[in-house]
């Protein structure tokens, strides 16, 4: 189910004092099976552009095309693009509200209107995909730790069956065992269902380890698109739009300067361990 | 006799409990947060806090400002205890917190006026209020931006207005619990060298909690929790050497501090607790001499 956006604009406040122009001119193409980090400042347009993916936001001009259709055509039903594409906010166990897991878990199959065994078998699938077993199913949500109440969250989507699932800043505020927690299963449900995932990320380090391709926003509009590598080469325009790259990236490049024969291609740990290794076996 | 003024924080035996009632207005849970924590901090270190979500560390935090006061042991904040409620005000204003969220700290329309608040909230006279507010915004570098409504700045630049905001009241003390989680890059490194400048240039005791490591190599004393106790204390490098212990305590390390662990396992004769990229060439540079010896 790819997703083909063209000229994607959207205004703030059009026609009032507040006027912003937060998306402009974007034009994108997300195939299926993708795995793509999106990146930029606060500000960039990053948010404003996932909730155009669902139909949340409604572009100024421009338009969505997903499996070939218009989002916003005449008799598009919004409800069917809503479970094709999931959307997991930022700090979503705050949207946890029933008194058992399982029952929250529910609430997504249950509204698109499927019938009570399929809801429970989704749910169970969903839960079990996030790795909660059963005895997780008649917890409260507020029993639980913050990272497996973003678990709960994150199969709350899962189980509407998305093709695409869009996260907005999945790991903030979690400690780093629980960050690679939830970047694991997202890799995870990337490999085993082929799901296409869209990570927004602060974190350079994360987008590094996990992505095959990073989208980077600024002022609306798109300032690369390109592999990990390809995008963090650029070090000093990124760290001018608020950005970084990753440590291992400023290592190499470090590297380069002291007269090392390395490529500055790294940007995870394992790669920048090869690299040097490789470097000096040389000689 | 105590000694009070050498620390300003001194506590002992910290003991928290958080308790679960149920409808009848009976404890039916309790849960162990803080199990007899001793912190003790001189005036003007930094230091940070490390551990996992759920460890304690904001707790702990919120013990040192008296939003939360010790079920059992004591906490001199500046030589007074939290537990004595005429002195709330002084410990207050004496220790002030930074949260996670800018948005949820900010309450004036003006970037200004916001920084006013504390002040004016103390009972400082209407000039000097402005004085301190200029003071403050220009610590943090964010004086230009004193008419801006605060909705209109990037996240970075909310945080500093919201360390002004704690600035003006003049405090001894600075807690930021985790005060970098929301923000990109640039206004990651913006608020944390806003907070190291505070601690060098003004002399500002700074207590950091993050889980973003490579924020805290700087820190005159790092302090690690699990399950409601302080389980490692030292500094950086001390903490940053034992990569394996922090990993079981789902926690991690710089990746510069990886890399040269990594490089090590596979041989290279690389010192222990790497902290900067500067540390890390130097010492390449120094094995790349040798092999070609």
């Amino acid at each position: 189910m790819p997703i083909r956006i063209e000229h994607l604009s959207y205004i703030y406040g059009e026609g009032t004092s507040f006027e912003k122009k937060a998306l402009d001119d974007i034009s994108l193409e997300i195939r299926d099976g993708e795995f793509i980090g999106l990146i930029g400042h606060t500000g960039s347009g990053k948010s404003t552009l996932i909730q155009h993916l669902n139909g949340l936001n409604k572009a100024s001009s421009g338009r969505i095309l997903v499996d070939g259709e218009d989002i916003r055509a005449e008799g598009y039903s919004l409800k069917k693009l809503r479970s094709k594409v999931g959307l997991v906010f930022q700090y979503p166990e705050y949207q946890l509200f029933e008194a058992e897991v399982l029952t929250d878990v529910c609430f997504g199959p249950r509204n698109q209107g499927l019938p009570n065994e399929e809801v429970l078998v989704r749910a169970k699938e969903a839960l079990a995909a996030v790795g909660l077993d059963e005895s997780y199913y008649e917890k409260s949500p507020f029993e639980l730790s913050g990272g497996q109440k973003r678990r709960v969250a994150i199969a709350g989507i899962l189980a509407m069956k998305p093709k695409v699932l869009v996260l907005d800043e999945p790991t903030a505020g979690m400690d780093p065992k629980g960050r690679d927690e939830i970047l694991d299963l997202l890799k995870e449900l990337h490999d085993s269902q082929n799901i296409t995932v869209i990570l927004v990320s602060h974190s350079m380090e994360d987008v590094a380890g996990y992505v095959s391709r990073i989208i980077v926003l600024d002022e609306g509009k798109i300032l690369y698109d390109d592999t990990p590598s390809g995008v963090f080469q650029h070090v000093r325009e990124l760290e001018q739009v608020g950005l970084a790259a990753p440590q291992m990236t400023y290592v190499m490049h470090a590297l380069l300067k002291d007269g090392w024969d390395v490529k500055t291609e790294a940007t995870t740990v394992q790669q920048a361990r090869d690299e040097i290794l490789r470097s000096l076996k040389k000689g | 006799m105590r000694e009070k003024n050498r620390n300003i924080i001194e506590g002992q035996g910290l003991t928290y409990n958080y308790l679960h009632y149920d409808e009848e207005g009976k404890v039916d849970a309790s849960q162990l947060a803080l199990d007899h924590v001793d912190l003790n901090v001189e005036a003007g270190q930094f230091i940070a806090i490390l551990g996992h979500n759920g460890s304690g560390k904001s707790t702990l935090a919120k013990q040192i400002n008296a939003l939360l006061l010790p079920g059992e042991g004591t906490l001199y904040v500046d030589g007074n205890d939290t537990r004595d409620e005429s002195k709330l005000w002084e410990i207050r204003q004496c220790a002030g917190m930074v949260f996670q969220n800018p948005d949820n700290q900010i309450i004036a329309s003006v970037v200004e006026e916001d920084v006013g608040f504390g002040p004016e909230n103390m009972g400082v006279p209407t000039k000097e209020i402005w004085e301190r507010a200029e003071k403050a915004l220009r610590a943090v570098d964010m004086w230009k931006y004193r008419g801006s409504s605060p909705n209109r700045l990037s996240g970075g630049q909310k945080q500093r207005v919201a360390i002004a905001g704690v600035i003006a009241m003049k405090p001894k003390c600075i807690v930021l619990d985790e005060p970098t989680a929301m923000l990109d890059p640039g206004g990651r490194k913006e608020v944390i060298e806003t907070v190291r400048e505070l601690n060098r240039q003004e002399g500002i005791t700074v207590i950091l909690i993050t889980h973003y490591m490579e924020e805290v190599i700087h820190a005159d004393r790092v302090i690690v929790m699990d399950s409601a106790k302080v389980v490692m204390t030292g500094t950086p490098r001390e903490i940053f050497s034992q990569v394996e212990k922090l990993r079981d305590l789902r926690l991690g390390v710089p990746q510069v501090t990886e890399l040269a662990w990594e490089l090590k396992k596979a041989g290279l004769p690389i010192p222990e607790g790497i902290l900067t990229i500067e540390e890390l060439t130097q010492a390449l540079d120094r094995v790349r001499a040798g092999c070609r010896e």
